[in-house]
């Protein structure tokens, strides 16, 4: 039988360390991804399991004058019912409350759900329209990227061995902008996403300012859709304009995936969903 | 009957099992624990179709910590136990779920690491057959050497009344139309768990488990060990869900852990992980069905015949049973001069098909009245209006011939369907929405349907029906009640310790209801087809009756009274002429027991006997009675996503007596919540042999948050049949919801789906004209 080595690091270094000596151990942060994979793939590679749930540092949400900053432990209920990241950050905090169901959201960390990235992750189009950052830390450097750049990082199999999330630094703009999250699922909850669009805007004098517009769960890692979003910056949001702003999204969407079967359903729901997500800045 | 007045029965008491079962302290399969026990792990096939040339076993065996690996060269008696199905696979395998070696260790985990070891040589043979029209084709290569055509043996039902042909020539119009529906689990939260072990002391195996059925495991593990039926002995623990699921996989977990329990000597406890029961477990049957139905302009109906394919897996035990009851239902709970059934099972490679809540009706349920919903929208009328012109009325005829005697059938249809119709506004409602489906303004459209359904009590012709409950009244005058069937979440215990506090006029505090168990009561069949009520109900008033009776003879001199004047009411036993004479009922037992040495001990057996049935022709009783029920869906379609919310359902049944109002409620309402998973989400892929869904999180039933408010309207009538005139209540909630919901999206937006389930795909796709 495989013997699985199991460390519990009461510091960040002290992780840090381990996964330097035993690069193929798994972070586990909340496990609610990671324990089923492990027991679904009989021959999985794992060798270790780094359970970093007792580091301190890692569990807090914090403010300062411009930005939350979201300990990588965070849970999805911790986020979702923290008064001011509704108030402020309400986008994250919708996604983080349509996370799986109660027992997940007390247990899944936000952490977790952007490093284990599955296609249908809840926060993820969340983060990407808020342009949230990572700080992540390795035993002899600590950088910080944004979300979007750790997703491509993560496509193009770039992200460096060593490294782990320590937190998620959300910017608080003075003014909170209009923000919409909607999750499709076969089930009302406790489900996987079939889709998931997430969209913030300002609207300045009938004009759309500074639109950012994301889905999950219909390309392997979720997208930040620059083309739709540029079709209606600076526009008053017409009818025509959030249908075209949906037909840009499955264009693009398309080029990412390639027509697959799942197509015939995707691309009429998907536009749709972009059209709701636009309709209420009119 | 209906002036009297219950005092145990016809009210609400609380559960005998609920305090353990709210509290965690109730002991399911899982948590019986024995000393020196073994756990055992099945090694599978990998492959859905081939021939195995070699089982290798070799390196399991020199794992430290195994006791013993098992092949089927180890089976001591007949390696084939239901339908077919092997203990242990041979030189040929099937299915995915093919057993091929069983290991025995110190711990699961040495069992698992074991089995992965045992080396399997396997030749496949062609592809696997997993669709029902591939196994019905002429081309098809044959599962079983001995099944032609792939037909499942004695799974082909006919029922003929009148001339389908004439009735259809006689029409206005022939609607034709075909529906489907797919393989559907349980869905119990419980994996299944046995744990098996030798008396030694009798040399009896002892099975412990999560049994819905112990006799036909007592009878599976007999024929596998080659042991005769006394020496087998089962008993059920508390189950945590089971719907006519914890029965075949049950057969071949005690097997197995038998035959290593023998073997070894020592307990052995095998438990499914929920891929395993995913895997193993029997299925709703998915049916192919295609109906031909003849409308007179008149809006009736003429003749309805229909053909219905239904696959049953690689071995069936029920398809048999589950045909025959679809046979008699398939045409619906309409007055039709002419109707033409025609029933097949067929093998394929793929999970099996076996009992489900409904055992059946959940598919012709939905394929016939869909139907009715369309020729109802052919004929120009509203769905409420064609039904009560064309459903069943006291003194009509079914198919077999057998009349719907008022005296002993209420059959009230009309009135129930009345009754959820006006409940609902359901007319104004339909003509609404039929409007609003067309205004382009909204993306998500309401819709109402209704659906209509009758229900044969008990086994009828499936099979003799038989009840056994032995009823011990102790000298203090508490009883024990055993009954023959199991208590496996449906409240049965609860509703069996009211029929005997009822009899005896005392409180149901004073029952004790004892877990079923093979060698302490006889064999009346399984626990099946919503007979506990009827069959075990009866048999406990029968013991009961039996008791007081002899009580009656001695303490009659006492209370200066005649026999028949002896009345038990109010922990009392009293001169009925006098109340002022009368004994308490603790005394009454003592005095029975202690001074005259009269058996306090009765054993009740209740069987209508054979139904009088012409297998042959079809003609005669199918079954003793039928329930009656009706239903509206009310839900919501988003057009945008292919997204079916249910928002109301709205119920009206006819049972006989509710034994105990707020079982029957739970009962209705977790049936509708099944149906409504089956209507709108569930589904099961094994497409190419292998299983690919493994999970909860894949196989999708509805959550808390699906749950629409469910409506109830129960209609109490006085049956001949069953105890206080009950009848079983715990399939019929289930059949009428998957109908109920087609029919609603069909008036939402103006299109037809006739496959279940009604996921987003499909409802986005009728919508878009795709797949009508």
């Amino acid at each position: 039988m495989k013997n699985i080595r199991f460390f519990q690091p009461d510091t960040v270094v002290h992780a840090l360390e381990f996964l330097h000596e035993h690069p193929k151990a798994r972070i586990v942060a909340g496990g609610t991804d990671l324990l089923p994979e492990y027991r679904e793939k009989e021959d999985n590679a794992i060798t270790g399991f780094i359970d970093i749930m007792r580091i301190r540092e890692l569990s807090g949400i914090s403010f300062d004058d411009h930005a939350a900053h979201i300990g990588a432990l965070a849970t999805h209920a911790m986020i979702a019912q923290n008064g001011t990241l509704k108030e402020r950050l309400p986008v994250l905090s919708a996604a983080c409350s349509h996370v799986g169901s109660p027992q997940i959201r007390n247990l899944g960390t936000i952490g977790g759900n952007i490093i284990t990235m599955s296609a249908c992750a809840d926060t993820l189009p969340a983060l990407l329209v808020l342009e949230a950052r990572m700080v992540m830390r390795s035993l002899h450097q600590t950088r910080t990227i944004t979300v979007e750049e750790y997703i491509d990082e993560k496509r193009k199999q770039l992200v460096p061995p060593g490294e782990m999330l320590i937190k998620i630094v959300c910017d608080l703009p003075d003014e909170v902008p209009l923000s919409y999250f909607f999750k499709l699922s076969r089930r009302a909850a406790a489900a996987k996403a079939r889709m998931t669009v997430a969209r913030t805007a300002y609207i300045e004098s009938g004009q759309v300012r500074n639109l950012r517009l994301s889905v999950g769960a219909v390309t392997s890692l979720a997208l930040r859709y620059r083309e739709a979003e540029k079709l209606i910056e600076g526009k008053a949001v017409t009818d025509q304009l959030c249908c075209q702003a949906g037909e840009r999204v499955v264009h693009d969407m398309l080029a990412v995936t390639g027509r697959r079967k799942s197509a015939a359903y995707k691309i009429p729901v998907l536009t749709e969903m972009v059209r709701r997500s636009l309709e209420g800045l009119q | 009957m209906k002036a009297r007045q219950f005092t145990a029965v016809s009210r609400s008491l609380p559960r005998v099992d609920g305090h353990a079962k709210v509290t965690g302290a109730m002991k399911f399969g899982d948590d019986v624990n024995l000393y020196r026990q073994l756990y055992a792990k099945t090694v599978y096939t990998r492959i859905p179709k081939g021939t195995v040339k070699s089982v290798n076993i070799d390196k399991a065996c020199k794992v430290a910590g195994v006791a013993a690996v098992i092949t089927q060269k180890d089976v001591p008696g007949k390696p084939i136990t239901f339908g077919r199905f092997p203990v242990i696979a041979g030189k040929e395998v099937r299915y995915i779920g093919d057993a091929l070696a069983v290991v025995a260790a110190e711990s699961s985990e040495i069992a698992a690491y074991a089995a992965s070891l045992v080396e399997v040589e396997y030749e496949e043979v062609g592809k696997p057959i997993t669709d029902i029209e591939e196994a019905a084709s002429f081309q098809a290569a044959q599962i079983h050497a001995d099944a032609p055509g792939n037909l499942i043996d004695h799974a082909s039902h006919h029922l003929e009344m009148g001339d389908a042909d004439t009735g259809l020539s006689h029409a206005d119009m022939i609607v034709e139309r075909h529906y489907r529906t797919g393989f559907v689990d349980n869905g119990y939260i419980e994996p299944e768990a046995v744990i098996a072990e030798v008396e030694i002391n009798t040399q009896t195996v002892v099975i412990r488990g999560t049994i819905q059925n112990p006799y036909n495991i007592r009878s599976a593990v007999a024929g596998v060990l080659g042991y005769p039926l006394n020496r087998i002995r089962v008993i059920q623990t508390a189950i945590g869900g089971s719907f006519g699921g914890k029965d075949e996989s049950m057969i071949a977990l005690s097997c197995r852990a038998s035959i290593l329990a023998l073997k070894t000597g020592r307990p052995v406890k095998m438990v499914f992980t929920r891929e395993e029961s995913f895997i193993c477990s029997p299925k709703r049957h998915p049916f192919h069905s295609s109906y031909r139905a003849g409308l007179a302009k008149d809006g009736k109906i003429t003749a309805i015949a229909s053909t219905h394919y239904v696959q049953g897996g690689p071995y069936n035990k029920q398809a048999m049973f589950a045909n025959w009851r679809a046979s008699i239902h398939a045409a619906g709970p309409y007055r039709i001069p002419h109707v033409d059934t025609n029933i097949h099972g067929v093998y394929t490679n793929t999970i099996f098909g076996g009992a489900y809540r409904g055992f059946s009706s959940p598919q012709v349920v939905f394929a016939v009245e869909s139907l009715i919903d369309e020729c109802s929208e052919l004929s120009g009328m509203n769905p409420r209006e064609f039904r009560m012109l064309n459903c069943l009325q006291p003194w009509d005829t079914l198919p077999t011939g057998q009349q719907l005697s008022p005296e002993r059938m209420p059959a009230n249809l009309s009135q129930l369907i009345e009754a959820v119709c006006r409940k609902t506004s359901f007319d104004e409602k339909w003509e609404q929405f039929r409007i609003m489906k067309d205004n382009r303004a909204h993306t998500v459209k309401r819709g109402i349907g209704l659906s209509a359904t009758f229900r044969g009590v008990g086994l009828g012709g499936e099979g003799i029906d038989t009840g056994s409950a032995s009823v011990t009244i102790d000298s203090d005058g508490y009883v024990q009640v055993t009954s023959g069937f199991t208590e496996m979440g449906q409240g049965l215990a609860t509703s069996l310790s009211q029929i005997a506090a009822e009899e005896f006029g005392i409180d149901i505090s004073r029952i004790t209801w004892n877990q079923n168990d093979t060698s302490a009561n006889m064999d009346n069949g399984p626990t099946v087809a919503s007979r506990g009520i009827v069959s075990g109900g009866n048999a406990v008033v029968q013991a009961a009756r039996k008791l007081k009776k002899r009580m009656a003879a001695v303490l009659c001199g006492r209370l200066g009274c005649r026999i028949e004047d002896v009345e038990f009411a109010d922990s009392m036993v009293r001169n009925n002429l006098d109340p002022e004479k009368q004994i308490n009922f603790s005394d009454a037992a003592f005095i029975c027991l202690q001074e005259h040495g009269i058996s306090l001990y009765a054993l009740g057996w209740h069987s209508p006997g054979p139904q009088p049935l012409d297998h042959k022709t079809g003609r005669g009783e199918a079954y003793p009675s039928y329930l009656f029920g009706a239903t509206v869906a009310e839900i919501a379609v988003d057009t945008g996503t292919g997204k079916i919310t249910a928002e109301r359902i709205t119920s009206a049944i006819e049972l006989g007596r509710a034994v105990n109002p707020q079982i029957v409620r739970g009962q209705f309402i977790g049936g509708a919540i099944q149906g409504l998973g089956f209507a709108v989400m569930e589904e099961m892929d094994c497409s190419d042999g292998y299983m690919h869904t493994l999970n909860f999180n894949d196989f999708m039933i509805p959550g808390a948050m699906d749950i629409p408010e469910i409506d109830i309207m129960l209609f109490e009538t006085d049956e001949h049949l069953g105890p206080y005139g009950a009848k079983g209540i715990g399939e019929i909630g289930i059949e009428m919801i998957a109908p109920a919901v087609a029919n609603a999206y069909a008036n939402a937006v103006g299109k037809r789906i006739r496959e279940l389930p009604l996921n987003l795909e499909r409802a986005l796709a009728v919508d878009e004209g795709g797949e009508a």
